[in-house]
């Protein structure tokens, strides 16, 4: 029932990206976001379409996942495509008829948003594609460790996401083995309006609460029997090193950037 | 009439990539008022077997019909589940009612059933289970002991008077006096009402003990079902599928490498000590 939703969607690999210092992913991510936004005009968005492409080639990642990246967005991406379409005020009008009103300015905004949306997720579906959850977290905690001079709890908050990720699957099949026992005794989770189905849940949501905070006793128990202190003095058993290739990574992206500011100033 | 499975096969997320055969070409008929054990190793398909009793899944090809009723018609499926009680391993994880008294009440109310009926079924539900009404019935199940609260769980499937009643593990996790009290109940359940019970264990002296017939699973097919004489018989057999043997099996076996002359495959303590004591007298 509530089996095959993959979180994080990892997909293993020994790809040249797969072997990118996470820390380096994550700035590389950022590079690339800032890429998406400060192109504005149609020529130049080529760049960052090629460059997806590459990325996508580097990483090994097969085509049909850029889709299924972008299957949960799709009524997203069409409500911004025809808000932007009929919403954006312009000049060079191209069709008018009753209170419609298409206009170029219109259409290249709702094309470059557009594009953009999906730039975006793709781009960083490659991130936690190539990237486990476990490395993601441990690069997260690296890069906020700075911040823990302000006393922003950077390990806490990196052992709390690692600890989410790892019971999702956990509780996912509590739920199920719950909702199985409560059907056993009758329990109708599928007719009904939205109020009855919704209380129809309290059987369920209960026992999974009780379940869950008796799951998190038990580990805090287990963890501080092992000595937990929270990230004082503590090693770590996978170092992060940075390579050369983290190097290239960063500066070909940098040259990127720095190419498309110059073409979008430059005036064609 | 019985529960009848019909070249039962069932596969998990069928036409993926994940897809995961675990049950296969499984008939077996479960008679009614039978103790029937189910054994198997971990991951051999007990647990998915006995989901397909009330419908709780539904055979990927084959089909189930309890009491003539077919799982896979929805109309039948609340008919089934109240004719089919099912009692999940650690059934004490499914309380969540603020009373025990309510907690009890959700099957029977989930069968449309009046009001008077419901207070009746539920206090006989709670004494058959051990738990006096007028002590336990106003108490947060949360505030029960680990074997109340199993008891208080068993009585929410009770109170749904159910004909067969399906039970995964129904000993785990409780100390030797909470076993004995669940199968003691269980087994009154059986003699008392006439309950056909379905009970899967890893416990093989219980099996042996309490089962008219042992359906025996490995990797998801039926390897025999049969009496527990016939089916401890194939000790050699069970134990190359990471079963264990009724210590009774154990000690015959122990006794006859040792080159004692044991004719009869007992399964049974009682039996193997009344023969035990029988040939020492014989001796003297």
């Amino acid at each position: 029932m509530t089996a095959n939703i993959s979180l994080g969607q990892f997909l293993p690999g020994n790809s040249v990206v797969h072997r990118l210092d996470p820390r380096t992913k994550i700035f590389l991510m950022a590079i690339y976001i800032a890429i998406v936004f400060v192109v504005k005009s149609l020529p130049v968005f080529l760049l960052p379409i090629a460059l997806l492409i590459v990325m996508f080639a580097f990483a090994r990642v097969p085509a049909s996942y850029f889709f299924s990246a972008l299957r949960p967005m799709k009524w997203l991406l069409v409500f911004m495509f025809i808000l932007n379409l009929f919403a954006t005020p312009g000049k060079t009008v191209w069709l008018e008829w009753h209170f419609i009103r298409l206009t170029q300015e219109a259409v290249e905004q709702a094309v470059y948003i557009t594009l953009r949306l999906i730039l975006l997720v793709a781009g960083t579906s490659i991130l936690t594609l190539t990237t486990s959850p476990i490395a993601l977290t441990d690069g997260l905690e690296k890069l906020m460790s700075p911040l823990r001079k302000l006393r922003f709890p950077a390990h806490e908050l990196a052992m709390m996401m690692t600890i989410a990720l790892r019971f999702i699957p956990t509780l996912m099949e509590e739920t199920d083995r719950i909702q199985k026992a409560q059907m056993a005794r009758g329990a109708d989770f599928e007719s009904g309006n939205i109020f009855q189905r919704a209380k129809s849940m309290i059987p369920v949501l209960v026992p999974l609460f009780v379940s869950a905070f008796r799951r998190a006793d038990e580990l805090a128990m287990a963890m501080e029997s092992r000595c937990y202190h929270g990230g004082e003095g503590r090693t770590r058993m996978r170092e992060l090193h940075f390579h050369a290739r983290d190097l290239i990574a960063t500066l070909l992206l940098v040259v990127v950037l720095v190419g498309i500011i110059i073409l979008e100033k430059l005036p064609l | 009439m019985p529960i009848e499975l019909t070249q039962l096969s069932h596969t998990y997320l069928p036409g993926s990539a994940l897809a995961y055969p675990a049950l296969g070409d499984i008939s077996l008929t479960i008679q009614d008022g039978e103790f029937l054990g189910i054994i198997g190793h971990t991951g051999s398909g007990k647990s998915t077997l006995i989901q397909h009793l009330n419908g709780l899944l539904l055979p990927t090809s084959g089909c189930v019909l309890v009491d003539g009723l077919d799982t896979r018609e929805k109309k039948l499926r609340k008919q089934i589940r109240s004719l089919v009680g099912m009692v999940f391993q650690y059934p004490e994880y499914q309380l969540f009612e603020e009373t025990v008294e309510r907690d009890v009440a959700f099957g029977p109310k989930n069968m449309g059933l009046e009001e008077a009926e419901i207070a009746t079924r539920v206090s006989e539900a709670l004494r058959l289970v051990g738990l006096t009404p007028s002590e336990f019935a106003e108490k947060s199940p949360f505030e029960l002991s680990g074997g109340e609260k199993r008891r208080a769980a068993l009585a929410g499937i009770l109170a749904m008077r159910p004909k067969y009643l399906v039970l995964d593990e129904p000993m785990a996790g409780l100390d030797p006096r909470g076993r004995r009290e669940i199968l003691a109940l269980i087994e009154s359940l059986r003699s008392d009402l006439g309950t056909g019970i379905v009970m899967v264990s890893h416990s093989m002296d219980d099996v042996a003990m309490y089962a008219d017939r042992i359906a025996v699973l490995e990797k998801g097919s039926l390897f025999m079902v049969d009496t527990p004489e016939d089916v401890f018989s194939h000790s050699t057999e069970l134990l190359e599928m990471g079963l264990n043997l009724p210590q009774a099996t154990q000690l015959v076996r122990a006794l006859r490498a040792r080159g004692i002359e044991i004719e009869h495959d007992y399964f049974r303590m009682d039996e193997l000590a009344q023969d035990l004591i029988g040939r020492w007298n014989h001796d003297r």
